[in-house]
């Protein structure tokens, strides 16, 4: 199935690499330039995804949002903003955003917010027990356990792995993983990510096959069987 | 007409001067009044006594001593002036003159109370106007002892005359003064003004001009100067800032050229490869510098201090520790938090990146194996957020350039860095009206932020 993209941004160089960026990933894509023309879009067609930029001619970015989920369209939206502030974040997911995203990005970080977005919208039955191979995580217990062997995990590490689990197979970038598994946004300590991450991997990589935390370079990581 | 020019009040200004002389002066004219009648009665009371007194004494001497000796102390009288008791008269049963200075008057009751007088003098035929007290003797002849307004009356014409003049002058020495005021008021208005408009145009190092005087001009043109300084000081940073952005930003910016030209030049498709991740990561680093500036920038201007809450200091301790924890283990060192707690008022997001820089820079410069203590101290009325290493230090003669945007040390050689981590701590401290402090821990270097407690 072809999944479907709305891109309404204003700046044709950063609409061109989105939409380019998302059709080489087989999908197909819409794009409009002001947030009027990509209003009536996203009210008289259906999308997988709307990404939706912060200033527009027009109509505000945000008041596109909000009619959009005023006209009960619950489409996932991505905001992208040039303004960094935490406040002007909150702003953006208050007014129905699933998630915000700063300029300049890679888009590979695009990517990667889409699909955790996608899945998140996706129904998931309440799951006590999360799996990829043979590592386990028990949510009730809180137990994890790679091979039958259990293995004792930090709090944090803890959360860290559980949302690896609940987005396995799909590639997190470090500022993910700093907003959700940290609840920080805008800090500039991302290198720290690489740190965790790395003695979560001890934890549950070492002395097993095959190796599930993958490095994805220059974007973040992955959990999978696959390299 | 600019108004520089404009040395006299406007109409509404006056207007409402006249009418605070206005009722200045009906208030002194009602109390005047007041006063006046209040002596007045005062006055005829004791009067009326010591005519009642004078009356009964001639009673007595009528009627003791007889009527001829009446008439002597009456003739007496009459021919001494008195200005207590100017009216004398004593006529005979028939009414004709016995003695006294006055003529009877015109129907006088004889019944001894306090009557108004109307009559005229015997010598010089004035008319005398007065009150007094008439009674008749055993005989039917009468006396009258009374009291002459008419001397009283032109005293009060003359005060009231006095109280006009004065009330004239008070009118001339108010507006003259108001009018010296008015001028002296306007000068300094328009020094104040003529500055102001000097330093709108671009001399921002006119400072209002100052009299020496204690006076709220004065007191006005030193709080408006402490703002210009204030302001000044603002735009000397951010002119700093801005030359630091662009020289630190065309850095990094000429690395991302020089890898992007290096790509395309490049016929090895891996060596391309390469030059294009290098020059991403440059990218990075100068985006980095750039928020970090705009943060600071930010704190500094006081953006953000309007949404503050109260917010305890432990979590935001416990969440920097447990994010540099392993970091500061992969260098074998000890980061301990001493979790006392303490409320202020704040931004956490601000504050949480603050000690991140911190603890940071205290792992960054330590050697392997140093302890870093994060401590929170609460005092009676201020929060003490205390960050210290084991590690070198740096010297007390550097601590000034230590805070300073950009300001980079000798221990910084060996390690990246802009100089902005310690930059944007003391914006945040500023912006939480803390202070930032440096003191050396022997060995190492203690950092202390110090906050008003909410």
């Amino acid at each position: 199935v072809t999944r479907r993209l709305l891109v309404i941004e204003d700046d044709q160089s950063t609409r061109d690499y989105v939409a380019n960026g998302f059709e080489e990933l087989g999908w197909t894509v819409e794009r409009h330039g002001n947030g009027l023309d990509g209003l009536d879009q996203a009210r008289h067609a259906a999308f997988d995804l709307i990404v939706l930029d912060r200033n527009l001619p027009g109509l505000d970015g945000l008041e596109v949002l909000k009619a959009v989920r005023a006209a009960a369209i619950d489409t996932p939206v991505i905001i992208l903003s040039a303004i960094a502030q935490v406040d002007e974040r909150v702003k953006g997911l208050r007014a129905g955003g699933d998630d915000y995203l700063t300029k300049p990005f890679h888009f590979s970080e695009l990517h990667a917010r889409a699909d955790a977005v996608l899945k998140r919208k996706a129904p998931e039955a309440a799951q006590t027990t999360l799996a990829c191979a043979d590592l386990t995580m028990d949510l009730s217990t809180r137990r994890v356990a790679r091979a039958g062997r259990e293995v004792v995990l930090l709090p944090r590490e803890f959360k860290l792995l559980e949302y690896f689990l609940r987005h396995k197979e799909q590639v997190v970038t470090r500022t993910m993983l700093l907003e959700r598994v940290w609840d920080y946004s805008n800090e500039p300590h991302t290198g720290i990510i690489d740190t965790h991450v790395s003695r979560l991997r001890k934890k549950i990589d070492e002395g097993f096959t095959p190796p599930l935390l993958h490095t994805v370079r220059g974007v973040g990581y992955r959990l999978s069987k696959t390299p | 007409v600019t108004d520089a020019n404009r040395t006299f009040l406007s109409g509404r200004e006056v207007a409402f001067a006249v009418l605070a002389l206005a009722f200045v002066a009906v208030i002194t004219v009602a109390a005047s009044l007041f006063v006046d009648a209040r002596v007045e009665a005062v006055l005829n009371a004791r009067q009326a006594a010591i005519v009642d007194s004078e009356i009964r004494y001639l009673r007595l001497v009528d009627a003791e001593e007889g009527r001829a000796a009446l008439t002597r102390i009456i003739a007496r009288r009459a021919a001494l002036p008195n200005d207590d008791l100017p009216i004398h008269a004593l006529v005979d049963a028939q009414g004709a003159y016995v003695a006294g200075d006055v003529d009877w008057p015109q129907g006088l009751i004889t019944d001894g109370d306090w009557r108004p007088i109307q009559t005229y003098r015997r010598r010089q035929g004035a008319k005398v106007e007065g009150f007094g007290r008439a009674v008749k003797l055993a005989d039917g002849a009468k006396v009258l002892i009374g009291r002459d307004l008419t001397a009283q009356h032109s005293v009060q014409a003359a005060i009231f005359q006095a109280l006009v003049l004065a009330l004239a002058a008070l009118f001339a020495a108010a507006f003259a003064v108001g009018l010296l005021l008015n001028r002296r008021i306007l000068r300094r208005i328009d020094a104040i003004a003529l500055t102001a408009r000097r330093i709108s145009a671009g001399n921002l190092a006119e400072r209002m001009p100052l009299s020496g005087q204690d006076n709220e001009f004065e007191r006005l043109s030193g709080v408006l100067n402490a703002m210009l300084d204030r302001n000044e000081t603002h735009i000397e940073q951010m002119r700093i800032v801005t030359e630091a952005i662009a020289h630190d930003l065309r850095l990094p910016l000429q690395r991302v050229k020089a890898n992007l030209e290096r790509a395309q030049s490049s016929a090895d498709d891996a060596a391309r490869a390469q030059a294009f991740v290098r020059a991403d990561r440059e990218m990075d680093e100068a985006l980095a510098t750039f928020n970090a500036l705009l943060e600071i920038t930010r704190a500094q201007s006081g953006i953000g201090a309007e949404d503050f809450e109260t917010i305890a200091l432990a979590p935001i301790v416990t969440d920097v520790v447990e994010l540099f924890g392993p970091v500061a283990e992969d260098k074998k060192q000890t980061l301990l938090a001493e979790l006392q707690d303490a409320n202020i008022k704040g931004q956490a997001t601000l504050l949480r990146q603050a000690l991140g820089n911190l603890v940071q820079n205290a792992i960054k410069f330590s050697p392997e194996g140093a302890s870093i203590r994060v401590r929170i101290e609460p005092r009676e009325r201020t929060a003490r957020l205390i960050v210290e290493d084991s590690g070198p230090g740096i010297p007390a003669s550097d601590y000034a350039t230590a805070l300073r945007p950009f300001g980079r040390l000798a221990r910084d050689q060996a390690e990246s860095g802009k100089g902005l981590g310690l930059a944007l701590v003391a914006a945040c401290s500023k912006l939480h009206n803390g202070t930032l402090g440096l003191e050396p821990a022997n060995p190492g270097l203690r950092v202390i932020l110090e906050f008003p407690r909410a």
